[in-house]
């Protein structure tokens, strides 16, 4: 997958009501991911309404400040049935 | 007397044109009959426009109050005035605008969680215009996303304040988060800066001889100020995530006339003369969000045009005669032109988030 740009998390805005990452994009729109997604791996933040991508630059364990600052948890690993 | 065309992205009426589609091909979006334009500042999702009378007009975005207080009114779907004040100069940042009033006080109002209304850590946002300094006659102000700046006559030389974001050292080092009030970044008593150009997080600042004095930030790897700083007549523009530089004159052998690119190419941004054949006769030269934007005239003179390479998925690159690459990259592409009776020199070109603006004086 080819990304637009490479933008480091300290550079994102956090909303902690949508617990979502945003960063501007060229087109007026911005950039978002969510950050469990996040804590689950992910690391392409899009663009609602182009088709342009970035690439987010993190360590898995940034993210306890901004649980912190949301007043909540990463998600609990999902229990696969035997 | 001034028209004013334009062209892209358009979700939150930042063309001032009545509604919110995206536009692929020049629209007459003022028609001035007060004077001629001196700036149009493109925001996230805003525009001010400048008339050289220092009347300011707004439209687009005011969810976060940049053009006035809201008051339930998030956008302004056309052209208004923004007050009766008048104005010598004007710069959007993404949720921000900041002025120079009569009075050569520095105003900004907005949203900047970042600093960028240079107002102090306890403001972040502003429903009106405050006052961050008060700078000398003839001072001229630049924002870019997340940064401003402001460029002050000093002695035979200039001071230049900025704030805003300096994650990346795009202000001075060393790095830190914010800088919520001006500080100096550059000071001299001899060198007289022109104006600065900005990426989204790097400055290059260029003196009025043309030279590159100074480069701050994150800068794209290619580019090498201390290999431009001797060159004179150069014109600098930046995009987000590239450095273009257009050199007007033969002035060394190394550097013969045309544009130079550096930085992110991902979509077609950089200018290669080897596809894109250069027009000789360049007029004029600006930069969007990731668009280029020049006029120049045809090689047989009898027209001017207005050309846009680069990311131009919102229509700001103009429409395509073949193939659509507005997603991936557009190559060198017409959108604009006059027959020859048109003075090039009367013609000013503004670039926005994905915004192409055209105006003529007439």
């Amino acid at each position: 997958m080819s990304t637009y740009d490479q933008v480091e998390i300290e550079d994102m805005m956090f909303d902690t009501s949508t617990q979502t990452f945003s960063y501007p994009c060229p087109c007026g729109d911005k950039f978002q991911i969510y950050i469990d997604d996040m804590f689950d791996g992910e690391n392409i933040a899009v663009c609602p309404s182009c088709s342009l991508m970035i690439e987010v630059i993190f360590e898995k364990e940034d993210l306890q400040e901004y649980y912190e600052e949301a007043g909540s948890q990463p998600p609990e690993p999902i229990a696969v049935a035997a | 007397m001034t028209k004013i065309y334009a062209l892209g992205s358009n979700g939150n009426y930042q063309l001032g044109i009545g509604h919110c589609k995206d536009i692929v091909e020049p629209h007459l979006s003022f028609d001035a009959s007060r004077g001629n334009v001196k700036r149009i500042a493109c925001g996230g999702n805003h525009t001010m426009l400048l008339l050289e009378d220092g009347s300011l007009y707004g439209c687009g975005d005011n969810s976060r109050d940049q053009l006035s207080p809201n008051a339930g009114c998030t956008h302004w779907k056309e052209w208004k005035s923004i007050q009766n004040d008048i104005f010598k100069d004007v710069a959007c940042g993404w949720d921000f605008t900041a002025v120079i009033n009569e009075d050569d006080e520095v105003l900004t109002r907005g949203s900047g969680l970042k600093g960028e209304l240079g107002l102090g850590n306890e403001q972040r946002e502003s429903k009106e215009w405050k006052r961050v300094m008060t700078v000398s006659n003839k001072s001229k102000i630049f924002a870019t996303l997340h940064n401003c700046v402001v460029v002050q006559p000093y002695l035979s030389g200039s001071k230049v304040y900025g704030w805003g974001s300096n994650t990346k050292c795009q202000l001075f080092e060393p790095k830190c988060r914010i800088i919520s009030r001006p500080e100096l970044t550059y000071e001299s008593e001899d060198v007289v800066i022109d104006y600065v150009a900005m990426g989204k997080d790097f400055l290059i600042y260029v003196d009025v001889r043309g030279r590159i004095v100074k480069a701050t930030g994150c800068l794209p790897a290619a580019f090498k100020a201390e290999k431009w700083a001797p060159i004179e007549n150069l014109l600098v523009r930046c995009m987000w995530t590239s450095v273009h530089i257009l050199v007007t004159k033969n002035s060394t052998q190394d550097t013969p006339k045309g544009i130079y690119s550096f930085g992110n190419n991902s979509h077609g941004q950089l200018f290669d003369e080897k596809e894109l054949e250069l027009p000789l006769d360049i007029k004029a030269f600006t930069t969007g969000s990731e668009h280029g934007i020049i006029g120049y005239r045809t090689d047989n003179a009898d027209r001017t045009v207005v050309a846009c390479w680069g990311w131009g998925e919102h229509g700001n690159c103009g429409k395509f005669k073949n193939s659509d690459s507005s997603n991936s990259g557009t190559p060198l592409n017409e959108i604009f032109s006059w027959a020859k009776n048109v003075n090039a020199e009367n013609i000013h070109l503004f670039g926005g988030c994905a915004t192409t603006w055209i105006a003529q004086d007439e």
